[in-house]
């Protein structure tokens, strides 16, 4: 059903092109970028809260996505769209990538698909980073749900706790499904950026962002930053950059306020670098991520409100929710995701050590050595229970 | 010495996918039957062949199965016989072949689709075909003498359901209503029209069956709930009144399951419907 849009807007793309007047291609690419806000103000297409699996209207898949890689490739690719229009219109209106990303920062020479003996080639060198992908969306992030009711709590300790448990939540899910589109799009010979580099091996706010969502975050820079830096300074154009970036999530209050704090932390974990200060920059970070994901989730303006007063009432922490919880006389499926949620916690903490000893270490290199991913397929056989496709990013 | 590790374990990783594909393959096909987990041949089975030739029957998925009591509905009323099934949501085809032979000419047919919750427009779960149960639970079963604990008294209601006394919802399946009415609703008519010709009964009625909602977002639910409501009715369809959501933990077990406090409730109050409707007649 998406075709009925992609391809429309693909083709006015690869037209736009053949244009003189570079100004013009200039405001429509931005236009591009801007469609899905849009359409999220009218509320055409939904927000990105992480809430929000497939579901929506047909027609809109994707429209986010595909979007903002017209975007991209508009304002930097135009002579390669000319040159290989249809392959642009194939990388553009490619399903793999629509349901989360990464975008396909370049535009393919040719798909490789003919030859079958390349094709398992790949295969034999890909297959960790496909088998981590579905262990991280498929078995390790569902497991997380059983604490979602936290989000309900206006109680300052089960805020924070709903911000570190959906912080995960977001990150294997999004991650996980990432490194399967990722690795199929190897596959079809599709070279694309990774979307995630173990974010939580990162020092910094700064450095989170450049582990978290890469391929968005390239093209924000190309389209934002690279060339507003020169005119109004760097701490200016990182604001303008979150500000782009929280109206793509979508035009609500909670992500306005989101961009604000988010490009506040940046600045700041920025200072903090500077000035040598790493301890407190990791705390920056562990507050900024915690915070910036309590904003995120919550929709509602009235409620979050309350959560944000609430977070400030320090002195009187309390834990409703997480009492109320009974996790005693759990079934099988109950007692695999208490499992699933051990080892992700155990994945994190890997995260943020390994690096500490051997700084080469990337990529989620200990996770996709032949022995480990070897177990976790057989974990991923031995303990798989049906499959809810849910994207968080895949919405629209 | 690397590259003979990987092609080692990527060996290994073959026979382990092979094997999940011939659990997939029996998960499918007729060997299906065969494995301890299954609970929808459980459920018929345990159901026997209870037919039902007059009076009220109840159709639906869980939601009927655990949420309504014929026993309470056929007190000083009508004969009653709760069909409901937990694969009905999943594939009403199926269910089709279930109630064919089993209902025949019943004075009232009540179904409570849990699809008229459903969100999705021409979204197909392209991967319903892979097993609910992991390879690991299966083989726990077949261990476990006493696996499945669905017992259903001679109105086909589920015994000793008791999901306790806390309210269990560990995924807030909030409906947005994002999508048109439209495909939702022409649906519910199809099967509507599928359950009249096979049960030969021209009074099949709609239920709504009531969820569990969070209070901010009831109002909402319920104004984009009454449209499809309305909707059923311009097309002919009976709707039967009732609580559609609620935002009362007590009567739930999750958003979608109402608890024994809840069956009680909603099974008296679907009674009362039915009365009002039978006096409208």
């Amino acid at each position: 059903m998406y075709f009925i849009l992609a391809i429309p807007l693909s083709l006015i793309s690869i037209l736009l092109t053949r244009l003189k007047n570079k100004n013009i291609i200039l405001v429509i690419s931005y236009l591009f970028f801007f469609l899905s806000p849009i359409l999220t103000y009218f509320g055409v297409i939904g927000v990105l809260t992480g809430f929000d699996s497939i579901g929506t209207n047909g027609i809109y898949f994707g429209i986010s996505f595909y979007t903002v890689n017209i975007s991209y490739h508009l304002l930097k690719s135009r002579e390669k769209i000319k040159s290989k229009p249809y392959n642009f219109l194939l990388s553009t209106i490619n399903p793999i990538y629509l349901f989360t990303g990464p975008f396909p920062n370049r535009i393919p020479d040719r798909f490789k698909i003919d030859n079958l003996k390349i094709f398992v080639k790949r295969f034999k060198i890909i297959n960790s980073e496909l088998i981590l992908g579905i262990f991280f969306s498929l078995i390790l992030a569902p497991s997380f749900k059983v604490f979602f009711p936290l989000k309900e709590s206006f109680e300052t300790l089960d805020i924070i706790l709903f911000g570190i448990i959906f912080e995960l939540y977001v990150y294997f899910n999004f991650a996980g499904f990432s490194m399967i589109a990722w690795s199929m799009m190897r596959l079809i010979g599709i070279n694309v950026q990774r979307n995630f580099n173990q974010p939580f091996s990162a020092k910094s706010i700064v450095e989170y962002w450049q582990r978290w969502h890469m391929s968005l975050s390239n093209i924000l820079k190309e389209l934002f930053f690279k060339d507003l830096k020169s005119k109004i300074g760097l701490f200016g154009t990182v604001f303008i950059v979150f500000f782009a970036s929280s109206l793509w999530h979508g035009v609500s209050v909670n992500f306005l306020i989101w961009g604000i704090s988010h490009s506040f932390f940046w600045c700041t974990s920025y200072y903090f670098h500077k000035k040598n200060f790493k301890i407190l920059n990791y705390f920056l970070l562990l507050f900024g991520v915690i915070i910036g994901r309590i904003i995120f989730s919550e929709i509602n303006t009235e409620f979050l409100l309350i959560k944000v007063k609430s977070l400030f009432n320090i002195f009187n922490c309390k834990i409703n929710y997480m009492n109320q919880m009974d996790f005693s006389n759990l079934d099988v499926i109950g007692k695999i995701d208490q499992f699933n949620i051990f080892i992700s916690l155990f994945i994190i903490f890997l995260e943020i050590i390994i690096p500490k000893f051997s700084p080469s270490y990337k990529n989620y290199y200990h996770l996709r050595t032949p022995i480990v991913s070897t177990i976790i397929l057989i974990y991923i056989v031995l303990f798989f229970h049906g499959l809810k496709f849910e994207p968080i990013y895949g919405v629209r | 010495m690397e590259l003979d590790k990987t092609i080692y374990y990527n060996k290994i990783k073959s026979v382990i996918t092979l094997i999940y594909f011939i659990y997939v393959i029996i998960w499918v096909s007729k060997f299906h039957s065969n494995l301890p987990l299954n609970l929808t041949n459980d459920e018929i089975h345990k159901k026997g062949n209870h037919t039902i030739k007059r009076g009220i029957s109840l159709l639906g998925g869980s939601n009927v199965r655990t949420g309504l009591s014929s026993e309470y509905i056929s007190n000083k009323f009508y004969e009653c016989y709760n069909f409901g099934i937990s694969s009905e949501g999943g594939s009403f085809s199926e269910y089709t072949n279930f109630i064919g032979n089993r209902i025949s000419s019943p004075d009232i047919v009540i179904y409570s689709p849990s699809y008229i919750w459903s969100d999705y427009t021409d979204n197909t779960n392209y991967f319903d075909f892979l097993p609910s149960y992991s390879i690991i639970s299966q083989i726990k079963a077949f261990n476990t003498s006493d696996s499945n604990q669905l017992n259903f008294n001679s109105f086909g209601d589920q015994l000793e359901y008791n999901c306790g006394d806390r309210f269990k919802s560990f995924i807030i399946n909030e409906q947005k209503f994002t999508s048109n009415n439209t495909f939702v609703i022409s649906e519910i008519i199809r099967r509507v029209e599928k359950i009249k010709n096979l049960t030969q009964s021209d009074k099949v009625l709609i239920r709504i069956p009531p969820v569990y909602v969070n209070i901010s977002n009831k109002k909402f639910i319920s104004q984009n709930m009454i449209k499809r409501i309305k909707s059923l009715k311009e097309s002919g369809i009976i709707v039967v009144g009732g609580t559609i959501c609620s935002s009362d933990k007590s009567l739930f077990c999750d958003n979608f399951h109402p608890n024994d406090k809840g069956r009680k409730f909603f099974s008296i109050e679907l009674k009362n419907e039915i009365k009002k409707i039978l006096i409208g007649d």
